[in-house]
């Protein structure tokens, strides 16, 4: 590799400090911004999905609103977010928590809407209240649903993040816009996407590890009868 | 108490001074301001009375179950479990004592099957112990071994295994009053056949008061104490022993609903056997003691009772085999002369009539006693009942549902025990 300046694939670059440093702040950072989105998309997800759950007639205000949402480029959204938020974390984590809902809030109806009627007729019928129903017996048959949800709104925001530039926090996004217009300087390029992809790998490989964990009793055949 | 007694409180008026387990009053139930799916509805279960709800699709009969513990809410009326109006409770309070099984089971896929017995053990806040306990023995009463099933999910279960641990988890916390809504129906019939026999022998040993909402007659001849038939908006078109309903449906409707099915027509055939037989205490009494004379004078001291124990029985049979009378043990306890004790005994049924002959014979005399005889001889073999009669024929229905197995299957052995324990004690 020493022969060639300008590698496609090099971690050359890394062995200044100063580039190292700054290549794993934006991983850092592209974590954390996915990470922290994710789950807070979750919880406005999983609150939207019991108001629509109590209120029918929202499902098609809400769901409609989060895929007009998602229909709006992410350049162009952290754009717009930019007079309210400035250039600090809140404006990314508030555009990542929206791109979520889309797929979030209809994994999480769908999963609720997948578990058998009859266990819940049960669970009602033994005297389970409704917060203990919700918690102990339909959100775990929600889960397998819910984690295919999460798996893909995860991997759709580790590649949401890289937009997040414009407003200065692009985690490895802005290693790659840099690397682009530093005279198209390929090494840090490549490297970038590199490290994106692998970042959202790993993402995915954990939540579906998780996933197999927590809803172990899914692997084996549901019975004929229920 | 045994399974025959149990009978004998179902097919009178109850004890009198108990207050019914479950109690309906002019219950309604409109939806809306539409047609009433309940119009109406009085109707009394008593303690440690297995009743069935039985009538066509949309008759109501689920609605009423379910109004019971409050899946549905009445519009009107009054229903009482245990003398407790049941909307003065809370529901959650009230559905943990009473016991719930319905036709698609309905257990939790993601907990194991020792989780799911111990549901309502853990609502109630259990010890974690006593629950594990608990669920343990639930499993063994309804025969599944907890060692070998307790930490398997449901998904790994057959259907009627599932549907035991159904069982089992609506009976854990003990509650008294049990309510099933097509427990066996979704079953393949040999499950069902076994299931059903199972849970026979089961509340025999446990005494509770259980309603089961069936669309199969069949099913509720062979387990109902009382059967409670349902028309339109839940109209009560008759509610009695199955027996009773059988051989005297009260309205065309019954009788039209009834009729169709096999053991309607099991009753015209199968016949009286030694071991469908009570065999109260015998004294043989000799010299001059003739019926005549024990009819005079037992005439008018005291009237004849609906319901006897069999326990408390004793039989006067003469010097040649033949009957003479009964009494019971207060009236011959003691030393003295017999005469004026001993009740006759008119009504007799040769051994081998077939159980309708037999039926129609308890009903048309004023006695609860029936001697059964040798045809021939006329020697006295034992004594009928409408319990015994009716655990007869529930053998002989046990019997046309499996074909080939039914004589020596569990009910009959479970029924054979009852009675020899009713008779010879």
């Amino acid at each position: 590799m020493g022969g060639n300046n300008n590698p496609w694939f090099s971690l050359e670059f890394l062995r200044d400090p100063g580039q190292r440093q700054a290549f794993i702040h934006s991983t850092m950072e592209h974590i954390e911004l996915t990470a922290v989105s994710v789950a807070l998309g979750f919880i406005l997800a999983f609150a939207l999905a019991l108001m629509v759950r109590r209120y029918p007639r929202f499902e098609g205000l809400i769901v409609g609103a989060a895929d007009t949402i998602y229909s709006v480029p992410s350049i162009a959204l952290f754009s717009l977010l930019l007079p309210f938020t400035g250039l600090s974390m809140v404006g990314p984590i508030i555009g990542l928590v929206l791109y979520t809902q889309l797929i979030l809030v209809r994994a999480i109806l769908d999963g609720l809407r997948s578990v058998p009627a009859s266990a819940v007729e049960a669970a009602e019928g033994l005297g389970y209240g409704g917060v203990r129903r919700l918690l102990t017996v339909e959100m775990p048959l929600a889960l397998p649903t819910i984690f295919g949800g999460a798996r893909v709104a995860t991997v759709s925001t580790v590649g949401q993040v890289i937009a997040a530039f414009a407003l200065s926090h692009g985690g490895l996004g802005e290693t790659l816009t840099v690397g682009y217009s530093n005279n198209l300087y390929k090494q840090e390029v490549v490297d970038a996407v590199v490290g994106i992809i692998v970042i959202a790998l790993a993402f995915d490989v954990l939540i579906l590890v998780i996933g197999k964990l927590v809803t172990r009793w899914n692997r084996i055949g549901r019975g004929a009868t229920s | 108490m045994t399974f025959a007694e149990g009978h004998i409180a179902a097919g009178g008026a109850g004890e009198p001074g108990q207050q019914p387990a479950i109690s309906l009053r002019d219950v309604r139930k409109q939806y809306g301001t539409g047609s009433f799916a309940v119009d109406g509805i009085t109707l009394d279960i008593h303690r440690g009375e297995l009743v069935c709800f039985v009538g066509p699709s949309g008759c109501g009969k689920t609605t009423t179950l379910k109004m019971i513990n409050r899946l549905i809410e009445p519009t009107s009326g009054t229903i009482l479990v245990d003398g407790t109006n049941v909307t003065l409770q809370r529901r959650v309070d009230l559905r943990r004592s009473i016991g719930y099984v319905i036709q698609q089971i309905g257990l939790f896929p993601h907990e194991s099957v020792r989780a799911n017995v111990s549901a309502v053990p853990r609502l109630l806040g259990w010890s974690r112990h006593k629950q594990r306990e608990r669920a343990d023995e639930m499993l063994r009463l309804v025969g599944l071994d907890p060692d070998r099933f307790g930490s398997r999910y449901p998904g790994e279960l057959s259907g009627g295994q599932q549907q035991r641990v159904g069982v089992a988890r609506a009976l854990a916390a003990d509650p008294p009053v049990l309510l099933m809504d097509e427990p066996f129906s979704a079953l393949d019939p040999i499950a069902r056949g076994k299931l059903q026999k199972e849970f026979i022998r089961i509340q025999c040993d446990l005494h509770k008061t259980i309603v089961m909402v069936t669309h199969d007659i069949d099913e509720a001849i062979l387990m109902a104490d009382r059967i409670a038939i349902f028309r339109d908006a839940a109209k009560l078109e008759q509610y009695d022993s199955p027996a009773a309903i059988l051989s005297n449906p009260a309205t065309s409707f019954v009788r039209e609903f009834v009729g169709t099915e096999r053991s309607a027509q099991s009753l015209g055939r199968a016949t009286l056997g030694p071991d469908d037989l009570g065999r109260p205490l015998e004294v043989v009494v000799s010299g001059g003691l003739e019926r005549a004379s024990g009819a005079d004078r037992h005439a008018g001291e005291d009237p004849v009772p609906s319901t006897v124990d069999l326990d408390e029985v004793v039989m006067a049979l003469g010097a040649d085999g033949r009957v003479v009378g009964w009494s019971t043990r207060d009236h011959v306890g003691g030393t003295g002369d017999l005469r004026g004790r001993i009740r006759p005994l008119e009504s007799t049924v040769p051994i081998g009539s077939t159980l309708s002959d037999a039926m129609s014979r308890i009903l048309d005399g004023d006695c609860p006693l029936l001697a059964v005889v040798q045809p021939d001889t006329q020697r006295y073999i034992g004594v009928l009942t409408l319990p015994l009669l009716h655990a007869a024929f529930r053998r002989s229905v046990a019997a046309l549902r499996q074909p080939g197995r039914g004589s020596d299957d569990a009910v009959a052995h479970s029924y054979a025990k009852d009675v020899t324990v009713v008779g010879r004690q």
